[in-house]
């Protein structure tokens, strides 16, 4: 048996050549193939994140009848959500929002709009709707105009208004009268979506409050962050059981053509990974038969010897296994050295497309990898090279 | 010269063979990926036009601004005919689409809803595809009644039977009143569609608004993503720019066109590696090839062979090698492509599952496109070229002393 393994060392180191190629070759593919694993996970973590921060953040909880129809009068105690929350380890923060519907009216034509009445301090930590407002637009709530309110770009050229302008704003307090209030433009934000920027508009919670009608310490809607995207869900479902009485949705239940487009994602990966894998297992496989039908003669002369056909596997098996798990070594701390560099700045892969207007979010992409992906890779990637490495050893022993 | 290259293959079969299956590989792969990113693309931007409309919409450049009753287009049936035989026209779908406040006597209030007049036929394609019918029956053609969404039916608390009055603004001022029946109750998948529109059958609708042969939007579905342009180009002569707008998916979509783009920034990445696995490949085998073969290189040179010519012989014999592998790939993937094509790959699991949510089939067509056959040909016949240089230096720069002197040791 021993006999065996020195065979198989020796044969490794007397064709050196040979042998280092098989492992660059091996190197090369384990690197590319968790490389893109890495991809696709830092691809799948940031592509939503955008509309996360933007529009809908991770979680939203409302009073249960409040979300088809944004009725003032259907609100929730701040100071329940509050201790819900805390119990909660994932979550990281939350805003607690005033939500109506109303009209916003200027001297030329008026457009009708929800109104989310927000905390700031509160509300850059869950959205990053401020961080779209330059400099030239005013700002999220900073100004020092009395009633500021923060519109899209897009609605501001259907009012027709600019910073500093006047809108009325007409909405229906929760006992059915309807306010005028004048609120001034404090800031214009623009998102990439023309849906949300048509129907949205921010003001400060306490220039709302006196005109709705409802209680001290009540909101509408809760928007809270969690830590990072895979913990939505065990989030969620913690706060469904603390907050029976309350409806708690998931980003992508928000707004669920989301939720279409995820899925369609999550296809495209498994796609792309199980596509990829099975060209990087033909391709191993197809190296291994070259080198092992290559060495045809000297198995022949093995076997006139007398070695046994179990044990000329068995040498080529311990052979390739040694070979294969050099390579893939390398492959694994190449990508580990390439992820760590990349994975700080992120690639850009913005110069891919050929629209530059518009897509400034969503196209740097953090690469990561974890320890299970790193397993399995290394596991796929020596039973691959296992297997085609028995099967041309018993056809040419034969 | 390529004669000698022939002999050198004839003579050793399985070496060759090695090169041509990892160039196989290469080839079979990368058109395989391609077409299934394609295609991947192509169903899932299908899947939301269903929901959000179809291929093409046409409608009149002053409706678009004004959304009034008053400025919806007339047109003869005869043109909708036209178009709907159109090579890859699937369906024509005209809708016409109104604002009316309807009221029940089971509440004291009236609710504006968009009253959405459809083709009962052709809509199977569409809405009856991503819902689902709660209750009642579907519209056959002159029905009277409307379908409400199942949140609307709640929000009312009305159920089959009830009759609703409908009041509104018809075509150039008339008015539009009527009692409709509700015949039957559908679930949407799209809330907010859910919640403020109520169906009728367009003759009902035209009858409605005293709008005949008019409508708001025209809906085309092709059979295929990438003919839409065809289609297009086909009615522009129909529909003057004048008057009016025609959009395609790419503009009715535009706002999840990033994610679509995303994908395919991801896919042309994961090519970009599988081209380097592929070419890497490729490389090892002629790097295997050559070493064996060094000692033939070096006799051949050493009995008066001038290098140039070795090469050459080098260059063809390979290149012969690459476009066996190479037609060999698009042979077999050929048929695998285009039957795919045609029949879908079903898919399952999680994702899948949230598909069925919006009663979407979770399949996938791959691309069937022939530019892309010839694209991935390409690509790989140019690494393919890329790996030849290294014999060709190996032979410029071959010491025949050393090589022959191998054979020795």
């Amino acid at each position: 048996m021993k006999i065996i393994y020195k065979m198989a060392c020796r044969n490794i180191f007397r064709r050196k050549s040979r042998s280092s190629l098989l492992i660059i070759i091996i190197a090369t593919g384990v690197f590319a193939a968790s490389f893109v694993v890495a991809f696709i996970n830092g691809w799948a973590n940031s592509c939503f994140v955008e509309h996360i921060d933007m529009q809908t953040s991770y979680l939203q909880i409302h009073a249960n009848a409040f979300s088809d129809t944004n009725d003032v009068s259907e609100f929730m105690d701040k100071q329940t959500i509050k201790e819900a929350l805390d119990a909660v380890s994932e979550v990281s923060c939350a805003s607690y929002r005033l939500k109506t519907n109303a009209l916003l009216s200027t001297a030329q034509t008026s457009v009708g709009l929800t109104l989310i009445g927000v905390d700031r301090d509160e509300e850059i930590k869950v959205s990053s709707i401020y961080s779209t407002i330059d400099s030239c637009h005013g700002t999220f709530f900073e100004s020092d105009i009395a009633r500021p309110i923060v519109i899209s770009q897009r609605s501001a050229d259907r009012l027709n208004v600019a910073l500093k302008s006047r809108i009325i704003i007409s909405m229906q307090s929760s006992s059915g009268e309807i306010q005028k209030v004048q609120f001034r433009v404090g800031g214009l934000f623009q998102t990439n979506s023309k849906r949300f920027d048509n129907v949205t508009a921010f003001v400060q919670n306490t220039d709302l409050m006196p005109y709705l009608d409802i209680p001290d310490g009540v909101v509408h809607e809760v928007a809270v962050a969690v830590n990072n995207l895979q913990e939505c869900n065990k989030a969620k479902q913690k706060l469904s059981r603390l907050l029976p009485e309350h409806d708690v949705k998931k980003w992508d239940e928000v707004y669920p053509l989301m939720q279409l487009l995820g899925a369609w994602q999550k296809i495209a990966n498994f796609l792309f990974l199980a596509l990829f894998f099975t060209a990087l297992a033909f391709s191993i496989a197809n190296f291994m038969l070259m080198s092992v039908l290559e060495r045809k003669g000297e198995f022949s002369m093995l076997k006139k010897v007398g070695m046994g056909g179990n044990h000329i596997t068995l040498m080529i098996v311990i052979e390739t296994l040694f070979v294969t798990l050099i390579g893939t070594m390398i492959g694994l701390i190449l990508c580990l050295i390439v992820v760590l560099i990349s994975s700080k700045s992120g690639i850009d892969i913005q110069f891919i497309f050929n629209n530059q207007a518009g897509y400034g979010f969503g196209t740097i992409i953090y690469p990561m990898i974890n320890k299970r992906d790193f397993v399995h890779i290394f596991a796929l990637v020596s039973i691959i090279s296992m297997m085609a490495s028995i099967s041309p050893v018993k056809k040419v022993l034969k | 010269m390529i004669k000698l290259a022939w002999l050198n293959l004839q003579r050793n079969p399985y070496r060759a063979m090695s090169i041509v299956s990892s160039v196989f590989i290469a080839a079979f792969f990368c058109i395989l990926f391609g077409s299934f990113k394609k295609g991947v693309l192509n169903s899932s931007a299908d899947s939301i036009l269903k929901i959000s409309g179809g291929h093409i919409e046409i409608r009149s450049k002053s409706y678009s601004q004004t959304r009034s009753i008053d400025d919806i287009m007339c047109i003869d049936s005869a043109i909708l005919d036209s178009i709907s035989i159109l090579p890859h026209v699937k369906r024509v779908l005209p809708t016409l689409r109104a604002y009316a406040l309807i009221s029940h006597s089971s509440s004291s209030s009236s609710r504006a809803v968009v009253l959405v007049g459809i083709d009962p036929e052709s809509e199977k394609d569409r809405i009856r595809m991503v819902s689902e019918m709660v209750e009642g029956e579907w519209f056959s053609e002159f029905d009277r009644g409307v379908i409400i969404g199942e949140n609307m039916r709640n929000l009312l608390n009305i159920g089959i039977g009830d009759t609703i009055a409908v009041m509104g603004v018809g075509y150039h001022g008339v008015s539009a009143v009527g009692l409709f029946p509700v015949q039957g109750v559908i679930g949407l998948p799209v809330a907010t569609v859910d919640i403020n529109s109520m169906f009728m059958t367009l003759s009902a609708a035209q009858e409605l608004f005293q709008a005949d042969d008019c409508y708001s939007e025209i809906y085309i579905m092709s059979d295929k993503l990438d003919k839409v342009e065809v289609i297009e180009s086909f009615i522009q002569s129909d529909f003057s720019s004048d008057e009016y707008e025609i959009r395609d998916w790419k503009l009715l979509i535009d706002e999840h066109l990033v994610y679509f783009r995303i994908t395919d920034a991801i896919g042309f990445i994961v090519m970009f590696f599988l081209y380097l696995l592929v070419g890497s490949n490729i490389l090892g085998a002629v790097i295997l090839m050559t070493k064996e073969r060094k000692l033939e290189f070096s006799v051949l040179v050493s009995i008066g062979m001038p290098r140039d010519k070795l090469s050459r012989t080098m260059f063809y014999e390979l290149i012969m090698v690459a476009f066996v592998g190479l037609i060999l790939a698009v042979i077999v993937s050929l048929p695998i492509v285009y039957y795919f094509s045609n029949n879908p790959i079903p898919l399952y699991g999680e994702a899948a599952e949230t598909l069925k949510k919006f009663f979407i089939y979770a399949e996938i067509y791959l691309s069937f496109d022939l530019s892309l056959f010839i694209e991935q040909f390409l690509i790989v016949f140019c690494i393919c070229l890329a790996v030849i240089a290294y014999p060709v230096i190996i032979i410029q720069r071959l010491k025949v002393d050393e090589g022959l002197s191998k054979r020795e040791s």
